[in-house]
């Protein structure tokens, strides 16, 4: 019951920030009518505070309402809403005296259905990277060895297998068949806490990314961009896959430059405020390795 | 049937460069192929194409007596204003319309007229004004006043026109210019409070103004207070817009779609809609 | 009217005898997703209480359609590219959406002429609805789920067989020629208050409908708060039954320019941005609003109808949990005040 008794502590903790005027609003999860998972809800009433849960379905990634605000805000922080709010302030878009982080250690999040949420199965932080007050969990326990397996067999949520180990012309193909899929409504771009350019790189007339078709090349340029936009930035929160009402799983991709980031540069964004993201800074030695794959250092 | 998407083959015959400014105006003078004739009411406008790059609506600008070929003034903004801005006399464009309802000339008739236009807003009045002024229409109208606005002096469209329109027995032209600049006679200062300073007689005069949204807000309100009936005010809206015949939803301002409600409505009806515009 | 009765298990047998020279559009499943989509192998077909996840109105209106092409010499030809086609398996919720497609994009002085060509040429074979999925709400937008006629031909649940309800010659044609007796069709003789008996039998609850003056709704409603969860995809009105914006696309292919008419969404910011820069919805606040005053004032006013059917995809599929049935029911209470 980890997770009622961090409820109550989170509840405590809003309604102090509500009433002293610490806060103008705190954004956490309230129930959904459908009885899906945990939607976000924007408290501004001490009142109201009861309306906030906190259990296995909080899933959605609270950091994307942080920016643009003016009022004081509290937010609710799992890890990945943790990193995202890193990301935030290394990326000068949120002023950090007006965030409140209620970092909550997490277990990782399901879906209505009960199977893990997409991220949630293969993250290994369990403690936000920052916070301005730390709810913990008693003991955190992580998903049953038998939901994970269940899970891999269901089409529903992620592969994180790299595509590094498929045949070549797999790698087209799989892609292809992913992005038949897509019908471009923007939402894991819209999910997604990296994407908060005012104006996206497709939506440009001049010159004209992404014609307005749905030529599956479109698709491609559209994915294949958001993920170079992305490259050392993804705090891994699953949003994207989460979101699609078609199911493309696209994720991999990101993915791939998150670990290729990892593993050349030893970066992982949001996990430290003072590390400088690994796309935003240079040295002789760093590895030239790309798309192809091919180390450039090397030859 | 009458497919209202397709548009026609027409010709530029004409390209007239409008300002000097780094505000990019051209004129084009355009005839439908084969001698079809464009018939088409003050304030009305068309759906123009370049094939490859898109279609976008503009307001004709030339006199509706004459049928033979029309006129659009086209300011360089995006893909398609900056894709005709590139064509000369003899391209081919593509032309779909007349779209839109017009100007109320019958009702005018009788009345006095205070024209209200800032920087390429003349381009939708001067329909207007070239069937008023001309012969045939003259004597339908009592008084003629303009107050032409620009942001400088090298923004003004149709200058060629003003001195001919002047002439013209009972018009009247204010030009004036956002700042002040060396050797420049007319007056300085933004058109609603140029027009306080104006003499006409409400109750008999109708207003017509168009230019950019916060001019329009701004001027409308300025002539309420000075006791404009809300219905004697008139002006016409600019929206995006893809099909101009009410189907693909962006014009709308409240349950009214500038593109077949409009573009030309008068304060009364604004005063109505959602402030969406 | 002529009132036949099938066996249910013969359904698909009907299909493929009536299925000549049209293409068949069914429901079926693709990558654990309910679609409707052309149906090659009559095993594919699901018949269930299932609502696909997007609507059947990318048949009448296809997310890309290719409308006409630019040649260099000058001409310009129509493209057609609709096809005869059966869209069978239609629930009433999305039924009642076509009446809203048809008075926006097939009356008034202006038709669209590819939709007017595609709807010529479709047939929808409608069924009845027999179970609510959560965020289904067809009964307070006053939706029968067991029968509508906006569809040529009705099939409708009789236990182990379905009545057959021709509703339009075009639905009636489809049966010409066709020897009944062969598919064992049966005579079976039903009383006379049948077309009457299909009003909903659960307790109907309050109509969500909105009937006041579209400026008290514009201005009275606190729709920041009620936007503010809205995180501004298009997925709302791409699986919506009744939307239909759209945009022009020009794209060169080798010597032509053709172009394309594609979805466009009233949720994107760029959807209403002018030229000089000047957005007139240019916020998620002023989309929100104009989505649901769009649905449930202007189209009202306009066309007649209110265009939601209460099949609840948007509600299903929103990422942020925004409920439009919710939304309505807050600004009811708000008029109501």
């Amino acid at each position: 019951m980890s997770f009622k008794k961090q409820e109550n502590q989170m509840i405590e903790v809003c309604t102090r920030l509500l009433t002293e005027g610490e806060v103008d609003v705190v954004i956490g999860f309230s129930s959904d009518q459908l009885g899906g998972c945990a939607i976000p809800s924007f408290i501004r009433k001490p009142l109201d505070v009861k309306d906030l849960k906190w259990d296995d379905t909080c899933t959605p990634n609270l950091a994307k309402y942080v920016i643009e605000r003016k009022e004081k805000v509290a937010i609710i922080a799992k890890p990945c809403d943790a990193r995202a709010l890193v990301m935030y302030q290394i990326e000068n878009q949120i002023d950090r005296n007006h965030v409140y982080i209620i970092g909550m250690e997490c277990p990782g999040m399901k879906l209505s259905d009960g199977t893990p949420a997409p991220g949630c199965q293969e993250c290994t932080v369990r403690t936000p990277p920052i916070f301005d007050i730390l709810i913990e969990a008693d003991k955190i326990q992580t998903f049953e060895v038998s939901e994970l397996s269940s899970n891999r067999e269901n089409s529903k949520t992620s592969f994180v297998e790299s595509s590094m180990e498929w045949e070549l012309e797999d790698r087209l193909k799989r892609f292809q068949d992913e992005m038949q899929k897509c019908i471009l409504c923007f939402s894991c771009r819209q999910a997604c806490y990296g994407c908060y350019c005012k104006t996206c790189f497709i939506e440009r007339d001049v010159p004209n990314w992404l014609p307005q078709d749905l030529d599956i090349s479109t698709k491609m340029m559209f994915h294949l961009g958001r993920a170079m936009h992305l490259a050392g930035r993804c705090v891994e929160c699953g949003a994207c896959e989460r979101v699609c009402p078609s199911g493309v799983k696209i994720r991999y991709l990101i993915q791939e430059l998150t670990d290729l980031c990892h593993e050349q540069y030893g970066y992982r964004a949001g996990m430290d405020m003072n590390e400088t993201p690994a796309m935003a800074t240079f040295s002789l030695g760093d590895r030239e390795i790309g798309f192809l794959g091919g180390d450039q250092n090397e030859s | 049937m009458n497919n209202s998407y397709v548009p026609v083959k027409a010709e530029i015959i004409e390209v007239i460069q409008e300002t000097s400014s780094d505000v990019d105006i051209k004129t084009f003078k355009i005839k439908l192929v084969d001698d079809e004739k464009m018939d088409f009411l003050p304030g009305q406008f068309v759906e123009l194409s370049i094939p490859g790059v898109g279609e976008a609506p503009f307001g004709f600008a030339s006199s509706p007596l004459e049928r033979n070929f029309f006129e659009l003034s086209i300011k360089k903004t995006g893909l398609v204003t900056e894709a005709v801005h590139n064509l000369w006399a003899g391209a081919t464009v593509w032309i779909r319309g007349p779209f839109g309802n017009s100007f109320p000339m019958e009702e005018m008739e009788g009345s006095n007229i205070l024209l209200i236009a800032g920087g390429l807003g003349l381009a939708p009045l001067r329909p207007l004004i070239l069937y008023m002024l001309d012969e045939s229409n003259r004597d339908k109208y009592g008084s003629i006043q303009m107050l032409l606005a620009a942001r400088s002096s090298r923004d003004f469209i149709y200058t060629r026109d003003f001195d001919q329109w002047k002439e013209v027995k009972n018009t009247d032209i204010i030009l004036t210019i956002d700042n002040p600049e060396e050797g420049w006679k007319g007056r300085v200062g933004y058109p609603h409070i140029i027009v306080s300073e104006m003499e006409f007689d409400v109750n008999n005069t109708y207003a017509v103004l168009c230019g950019p949204p916060i001019m329009i807000k701004f001027v409308s309100a300025k002539l309420v207070e000075l006791g404009f009936p809300e219905n004697r005010i008139f002006t016409t809206l600019e929206m995006r817009m893809t099909c101009g015949v009410g189907k693909c939803g962006k014009c709308n301002i409240g349950h009214r779609y500038v593109c077949i409600d409009g573009p030309v409505f008068n304060m009364a009806q604004l005063s109505q809609m959602p402030d969406e515009y | 009217m002529s009132l036949e009765a099938i066996s249910k298990k013969r359904i698909k047998e009907l299909l493929e005898s009536l299925g000549e020279g049209y293409k068949l559009v069914a429901p079926a499943w693709e990558d654990g997703k309910l679609v409707f989509k052309e149906i090659k192998n009559m095993d594919e077909m699901v018949i269930s209480h299932e609502l696909p996840y997007k609507s059947p109105k990318e048949f009448l209106f296809p997310q890309l359609e290719r409308m006409m092409c630019f040649d260099t010499t000058g001409g310009v030809t129509v493209e057609d590219q609709s096809e005869k086609t059966i869209v069978f398996g239609v629930k009433p919720c999305d039924l009642e959406a076509l009446k809203v497609l048809k008075a926006v994009l097939a009356q008034g002085k202006f038709h669209d002429a590819w939709f007017v060509t595609r709807m010529e040429k479709t047939i929808f074979i409608g069924m009845g609805c027999s179970s609510e999925k959560p965020g289904c709400f067809c009964a307070q937008r006053g939706i029968n789920r067991k029968y509508s006629s906006t569809c040529d031909v009705f099939l409708r649940d009789m236990g182990d067989h379905y009545k057959v309800e021709i509703i339009t010659d075009k639905g009636r044609s489809l049966f010409n020629g066709l020897d009944l007796k062969k598919f064992k069709f049966e005579e079976v003789s039903y009383p006379e208050n049948m077309a009457q008996s299909s009003r909903p039998t659960d307790e109907t609850p309050r109509l969500l409908e909105i009937d006041a003056e579209e400026n008290v709704v514009f201005n009275q409603v606190d729709w920041d708060r009620i936007a503010e969860r809205c995180l501004g995809c298009g997925i709302c009105t791409y699986l919506c039954p009744t939307c239909h914006c759209f945009a022009f696309k020009d794209v060169k292919e080798k010597d032509l320019s053709v172009r394309y008419r594609v979805w466009d969404s009233c949720m994107y910011p760029k959807f209403t941005l002018h030229a000089s820069g000047h957005n007139p919805r240019s916020t998620k606040k002023e989309r929100f609003r104009q989505r649901v005053m769009h649905k449930y004032v202007y189209i009202k006013q306009n066309q007649g109808y209110t265009a939601c059917t209460g099949c609840g995809r948007c509600i299903r599929s929103c990422p942020a949990g925004m409920n439009i049935k919710t939304v309505v029911s807050e600004i009811m209470e708000v008029l109501d005040e």
